[in-house]
């Protein structure tokens, strides 16, 4: 069962008969199903191992062949006849990303891949917005909430007030499953207790939380409807300081300059493919500027590593990789002087690889001023799939001048009651 | 048969005159070699290999995660994901130690040695009491559906198999369960003796009035002769109407099924089966059981019936023989087939459909909100119980109510003599 099944049974606590009944219904009753009992197709049996001692699994067995083995099954008995394998392959990716159960370890389908690349270079498709599936600590408990981490200028989602940090609830009235409902259903109890509602109230409000886990969609389905379609309405219910607010935004490609200088300010608002460049030209002949780098999701790492190298010289950060290892060293590349005395603008809405680069900057003796960053300095790999789809994978997470990490303010890369959890924090 | 190879030898004409005709006309004689891959390439699927993308991102994601991967649990996560694109929730990879412990559960059906007569489900705070068999332990210490075990002796339920696992035991011997009534919120502690468990597929009651209840769990393979002797005990006492419930009840065997409708519709069509390639195979109904039943029936369902159990509601309302009432079903309309993996994994994949009667598929379809928009068997009388409502129990199973009174409308005073 891959993660985001499990999650969505986890958040299912509510409705338990619901969860019998899909389970009862799909697995737990296998010996009740009609059908014929074949044994593991002898052909397959006799299969060469060709992997030789690469990739092999735990049991000594290679794991491409195992796979195989059930594309196989799959390619000759299941019902409809296979037409074209693509999505089957891109669903191995999906399946293997989503069992990691990182936060920034992500599957996008294709038009969603897509989309968000395209906000780097400025251009915002959708409600015009980038979001992003966290894991988060609360209490006792973690939530998977969806957090909006950068809002282009002039979108649809900038002019409904929609800000990074705000938390994605509902899409078109569908719950997005980003937190358990058990403080609700607690507090509704509790209520009742209290005599605070009348039984019928109860009823009613406790049916409403089954009706809500019942028509749940899954983060993919809400980012998509978000960010990568551009026609059409949509309703989105964000989540700010415990306040629930619904707007029904047009969606529409939101065109923005992704590095723009504005009197002594260079704003950068996205790393995009030649953020150095751009920065060379804006800055030449400039003894000082300031950079403001707030509503910031950061790009590409390589991207904005040439970005630190026209504006300090070189930088020794660091990362942490392997727990329970040394933090590795992340270089930056060696810049040209003149290096211009630098004022760096940022705050909460700094995310990602921005905090990295506030970092190197505070590192390099710039002036940094504003409020602390996100908290959610993640180091990913990006990878681009035939299909058009892509993948994230979590790398580490990125240290400070004090080699402390970015991660913070209650940010997990995973739920903190999966093993190792303890080491992500230090 | 002969339909479609006709129409294949269509298609491979359609084919050859269309490339053909384009080949020569760009001044070149049709490639043979090139047409006969195109036509017979049907069995190599187009697009992407599924095993060469999932090794080469195996290999991408252990060099770049940041921590230690178990490339068998990925392994086994790709192959789920996999199938997951195939988009029929009844084709599921079942790795080897959820396989062995579902094998388990199956063949023994939760007891172990010892239990405490109870079907439990999945809930976030532990497991769910689902059902408690009556006479059993659980019933006696006066658990009911929908309490749930958050501990057992002292220690937190992790997933329900692993409470499965820590409430069986050895006959006689005890086990301290903590229990949450979510209706009151009040969490007790109970102490049970574990029993030898049995089964009971079939409970029966007698109503007032003259009606009988039949509760059917689910379609296990003996469940037929429990099935006729419940209902010679109604009959003995003067039925004039029957109210068969298979409210969550899971399915389990086809041929049990058609079986039961026989006792009430004799050599009747049940289901035509669908297999790969489209060839089609009738199921009958026993013919010379239904002699003298001519009581009203009411066939109870809701989202939990689901396979067999919606065939069953299905056939009967499709031959006329009852009216459905309750909540919409599952809507499960496949066949599946359990392929054995050598590490002791099984693969259960759809291998063919059913029809009803009426030639309606009850194969529950989802767009991709989550919304239902076919399938599903749709009750005769919709009727929905309220939260907390125990079934089975006059006083708050509303749908029940709704039944007897449907008989009451249609019970014909003949049957009372």
């Amino acid at each position: 069962m891959n993660e985001d099944r499990k999650r969505f049974w986890t958040v299912c606590w509510l409705a338990g008969s619901l969860a019998i009944g899909v389970i009862a219904g799909g697995g737990l009753r296998a010996g009740y199903e009609r059908g014929d009992t074949s044994a593991f197709p002898a052909e397959m049996r006799g299969a060469v191992a060709e992997a030789g001692d690469r990739m092999l699994l735990a049991d000594g067995r290679p794991a491409p062949e195992y796979f195989e083995n059930v594309q196989r099954i799959i390619q000759r008995h299941f019902v409809e006849p296979v037409a074209d394998e693509t999505p089957l392959a891109d669903g191995a990716v999906k399946g293997m990303v989503e069992d990691l159960n990182t936060t920034g370890t992500d599957f996008y389908k294709p038009e969603l891949w897509s989309a968000m690349r395209d906000y780097y270079q400025g251009r915002a498709h959708g409600i015009g917005a980038l979001v992003q599936l966290v894991r988060m600590q609360r209490g006792d408990e973690t939530v998977y909430p969806l957090v909006v981490i950068a809002v282009a200028e002039g979108s649809p989602a900038d002019e409904a007030g929609i800000r990074p940090g705000d938390w994605i609830e509902f899409v078109n009235g569908h719950w997005v499953g980003s937190r358990s409902l058990r403080p609700e259903w607690e507090a509704l109890h509790e209520q009742r207790d209290k005599g605070e509602i009348t039984q019928e109230e109860f009823r009613e409000r406790l049916e409403a939380l089954y009706e809500r886990v019942d028509t749940m969609i899954f983060w993919d389905k809400a980012m998509h409807e978000l960010l990568a379609e551009d026609r059409g309405t949509v309703e989105v219910t964000t989540l700010r300081d415990g306040k629930e607010r619904t707007h029904r935004l047009a969606r529409r490609v939101t065109s923005f300059e992704p590095i723009e200088l504005s009197g002594d300010t260079v704003r950068i608002r996205t790393f995009p493919k030649g953020a150095a460049e751009r920065l060379r030209s804006l800055l030449a002949g400039r003894e000082s500027v300031t950079l403001d780098v707030r509503n910031n999701p950061g790009g590409a790492q390589e991207d904005v590593l040439e970005a630190l190298s026209v504006l300090v010289p070189s930088q020794t950060l660091f990362v942490r990789q392997r727990p329970g290892e040394a933090p590795k060293a992340l270089k930056t590349p060696a810049g040209e002087p003149p290096h211009p005395k630098l004022t760096v603008i940022a705050d909460a809405t700094t995310s990602r690889e921005a905090e990295m680069f506030v970092a190197a900057l505070r590192a390099a003796g710039a002036d940094v001023r504003g409020e602390e960053t996100l908290g959610l300095g993640i180091q990913v790999a990006r990878y681009d799939l035939p299909s058009g789809a892509g993948y994230t994978v979590t790398r580490g997470v990125y240290l400070d001048a004090e080699k402390s990490p970015l991660l913070r303010n209650g940010y997990l890369l995973r739920p903190a009651t999966a093993s190792h959890a303890e080491e992500e924090q230090q | 048969m002969k339909g479609l190879l006709g129409g294949l030898a269509f298609l491979v004409l359609g084919l050859v005159a269309g490339f053909g005709a384009r080949d020569i006309a760009n001044g070149s004689l049709p490639d043979l070699g090139a047409l006969t891959s195109t036509i017979f390439g049907g069995t190599q699927p187009a697009g992407i290999r599924p095993t060469a993308q999932f090794t080469s991102a195996l290999s991408q994601i252990e060099a770049a995660y940041f921590d230690e991967v178990s490339r068998e649990k990925l392994t086994y996560a790709a192959t789920q994901g996999m199938l997951d694109a195939l988009g029929d929730p009844h084709t599921v990879f079942l790795p080897p130690d959820l396989a062995t412990r579902l094998d388990e559960r199956t063949q023994g059906r939760f007891v172990g040695s010892g239990g405490i007569g109870a079907e439990l489900g999945s809930h976030e705070l532990g497991a769910l009491i689902a059902r408690v068999f009556r006479g059993g332990p659980a019933e006696r210490a006066g658990l009911k559906p929908g309490d749930v075990i958050v501990k057992v002796n002292g220690d937190a339920v992790g997933d329900i198999l692993g409470a499965v696992d820590q409430i069986r035991g050895e006959e006689g011997t005890f086990v301290t369960l903590d229990i949450l009534r979510p209706t009151t919120g009040e969490t007790k502690r109970y102490r049970l003796k574990r029993e030898k468990v049995v089964i009971q597929d079939v409970y029966s009651e007698m109503l007032d009035g003259g009606f009988g209840y039949l509760l059917l769990r689910s379609f296990s393979d003996t469940i037929v002769p429990q099935f006729d002797e419940e209902l010679r005990t109604l009959e003995r006492q003067g039925l004039r109407g029957l109210i068969i419930d298979v409210r969550d009840n899971p399915g389990g065997l086809l041929e049990r099924a058609g079986e039961l409708v026989g006792r009430f519709l004799s050599g009747k069509l049940v289901v035509t089966l669908e297999q790969r390639g489209g060839s089609r195979v009738p199921f009958y109904a026993p013919s010379g059981l239904a002699e003298g039943r001519a009581y009203p029936i009411v066939v109870l369902v809701n989202e939990g019936s689901a396979s067999a159990a919606e065939i069953f509601a299905g056939v009967m309302r499709d031959h006329h023989r009852a009216v459905i009432v309750g909540e919409a079903t599952y809507g499960k309309a496949s066949v599946q087939s359990v392929y054995h993996l050598p590490d002791g994994a099984q693969l259960k994949v759809t291998i063919g459909r059913y029809y009803l009667p009426s030639g309606e598929s009850v194969q529950r379809v989802e767009n991709d909100w989550g919304d239902v928009v076919r399938g599903r068997l749709e009750p005769d009388v919709a009727v929905k119980n309220p939260i907390g409502a125990e079934q089975g129990n006059l006083e708050t199973d509303v749908q029940l109510q709704r039944a007897v009174a449907l008989l009451k409308e249609r019970a014909s005073p003949a049957a009372m003599r």
